[in-house]
């Protein structure tokens, strides 16, 4: 594409109705809906009825940075670092988001993310982070394979 | 998805398959195991994961008086799916039957990387299933016999291969590498039983070596740009060609760019003119880093000097020095060497190690500075343990020398770290 030619843009609508103008350098990094504005549907709105405004804004801002070539490696790492920092509930939305636009390094990040916080916590405190309610009952603990033992032995010190 | 009062929300659980698997994937085994007793629903979700990798995070998880063995056994058991990395590396893990059977168990269709560390005891003899693997990509051994069986086949996606105390055949071996096409990267770390090293690898890109042979024949090596190699001992070495058919081996590798050697291997080229040119040239090479250089003994000095007038297109030289005392016939063989015949034309960045400035150094860093007619940057990392002033009065004195390329500078590599 030349720089003279005017840049060609696409039309997204979030699930509560706000309307996004992007360019197509843009959203061609929306994976799983490349096809429609590659099929020359220029103008036309295509609407993610399963997005809202807040989410879709923030995951056009990830992509603008991304396409944007002139952004050094360092800047667009500390980008990064800055753009998981959200509540968890917008996290979960962002992947979600992420996940159904098949957009893969944000997924990556946002994963990543996710198992950071994982990462050397017990149980308990996972169960906490996330609110994961603990409905075993104790037939089943019995049941539990060696492995399982093993790990109930690590759950119980917890308590 | 939305519901009725955030905070009690279970935010995760009910993340797409697809989504848990891939947090799953970016965690340790030990975690992701473990997340099997959060609630009901994540019982099994690990069982998926793409990577089983036992290591010392996941052998600290089961402290206590099990065996390491049946869970290993479980864990394989309740696995699902593509499994694309199997890694055996728990601390203290000997040699025993049960490996064997493990990696009969694994899907061969899908690895992509496996490891297998052995760590006390006999070293492992490796069994013929490993070697129909045909997706792997990265293979790494530690303590084992390397036996390909006699109908291998090959394994045309290995890339990157990492030997550490590995017994191996020379001819099997030799064979083996052949039968690998798009093998980029190889180590060899402390490996036993062969005397000569053939490889015959059209893409390799990287060889490190660290351990014994005398001699080493390069076939087809059309790709290697970089050779790393570290001898455990010189007291194999007899007559005095090793030092010369090591660099004419390597002067037949055309792409090679970055060489690192330690500068005893060099020695004995003082029989083939040094500290003159060499009859053969390494024509390519942009990078060499002289390793435990010995500045108090004039064959060492003379054959690094030697190695460095036959690298015509050297860039950067990168010397670690190892001193102790200080040799007045050293510093006095350096003052005698001939200046600008030309042969550091292209040398841009000097980088000296362990700097002590000893007499000796001082006069070989002197030398460089008269004959490198395009260098830019002369960098002193002084040696803590004898430089009691940070290396400033060896700057100083450095920047009095005659320079023969006008714009190079003379600097303090300590200092500009901070």
């Amino acid at each position: 594409m030349s720089s003279t030619e005017a840049k060609k843009m696409v039309v997204l609508k979030s699930f509560d109705g706000v309307t996004f103008e992007v360019e197509e350098s843009v959203a061609v990094q929306f994976e799983s809906i490349r096809h429609m504005f590659e099929d020359n549907l220029a103008g036309s709105v295509i609407p993610l009825s399963n997005i809202k405004s807040e989410i879709l804004s923030k995951v056009i801002d990830y992509c603008k940075r991304h396409a944007d070539d002139t952004t050094d490696e360092e800047d667009l790492k500390a980008f990064d670092a800055d753009f998981v920092k959200v509540e968890h509930g917008t996290l979960f939305d962002i992947i979600r988001a992420a996940n159904y636009l098949n957009i893969k390094s944000l997924l990556d990040l946002t994963c990543q993310t996710v198992a950071d916080m994982i990462k050397g916590k017990t149980p308990a405190e996972i169960r906490e982070l996330f609110n994961i309610s603990d409905e075993f009952t104790p037939e089943e603990e019995e049941e539990a394979s060696i492995i399982t033992r093993f790990i109930y032995m690590d759950r119980y010190a917890d308590c | 998805m939305r519901t009725n009062g955030r905070s009690e929300a279970d935010l995760i659980s009910n993340l797409p398959c697809s989504i848990i698997e891939n947090i799953l994937g970016c965690l340790p085994l030990r975690d992701a195991v473990r997340t099997s007793i959060l609630s009901r629903e994540w019982r099994y979700k690990w069982i998926t994961c793409p990577e089983l990798v036992f290591d010392f995070w996941f052998d600290q998880m089961f402290l206590g008086n099990h065996k390491l063995e049946m869970i290993i056994y479980q864990i394989l058991r309740l696995h699902q799916g593509p499994l694309l990395k199997f890694a055996l590396q728990v601390p203290d893990f000997r040699s025993c039957p049960d490996i064997d059977q493990w990696i009969d168990h694994l899907p061969n269709n899908n690895i992509q990387d496996f490891t297998l560390h052995i760590s006390r005891g006999d070293k492992h003899v490796l069994p013929s299933c490993l070697f129909a693997f045909q997706q792997l990509r990265n293979l790494k051994l530690y303590k084992c016999a390397f036996n390909p069986p006699p109908g291998f086949k090959g394994f045309s996606k290995l890339v990157n291969v990492d030997l550490q105390n590995v017994e191996l055949d020379p001819v099997t071996f030799a064979k083996f590498i052949a039968l690998c096409p798009n093998l980029e990267r190889l180590r060899l770390m402390d490996c036993t039983g062969f005397d000569c090293l053939e490889i015959n690898a059209s893409k390799l890109k990287f060889l490190e070596f660290h351990g014994v042979f005398k001699s080493v024949s390069f076939k087809n090596c059309s790709s290697l740009a970089e050779v790393k190699l570290s001898f455990s001992s010189m007291d194999f070495k007899t007559g005095n060609r090793f030092s010369f058919d090591l660099i004419k081996s390597l002067s037949c590798l055309p792409a090679l760019e970055e060489l690192h050697l330690q500068a005893y291997v060099l020695e004995d080229l003082t029989e083939f003119g040094a500290p003159k040119k060499l009859p053969v040239a390494l024509k390519t090479l942009k990078t060499l880093h002289l390793s435990d250089m010995y500045f108090e003994k004039i064959e060492e000095i003379s054959c690094a000097i030697c190695l460095i007038r036959s690298s015509p297109t050297l860039q950067k030289l990168k010397i670690t020095a190892f001193t102790f005392d200080v040799v007045e016939a050293v510093a006095e063989f350096l003052r005698g060497q001939k200046i600008s015949d030309g042969s550091l034309a292209q040398l841009k960045t000097v980088d000296m190690q362990l700097f002590s400035g000893i007499e000796s150094e001082m006069e070989f860093v002197k030398y460089l500075l008269a004959s490198a007619t395009a260098l830019e940057e002369m960098a002193i990392t002084p040696h803590a343990g004898s430089v009691s002033d940070g290396g400033e009065s060896i700057l100083n004195e450095l920047k009095q020398f005659p320079r023969a390329s006008p714009k190079a500078e003379i600097i303090n590599s300590e200092k500009k770290a901070w």
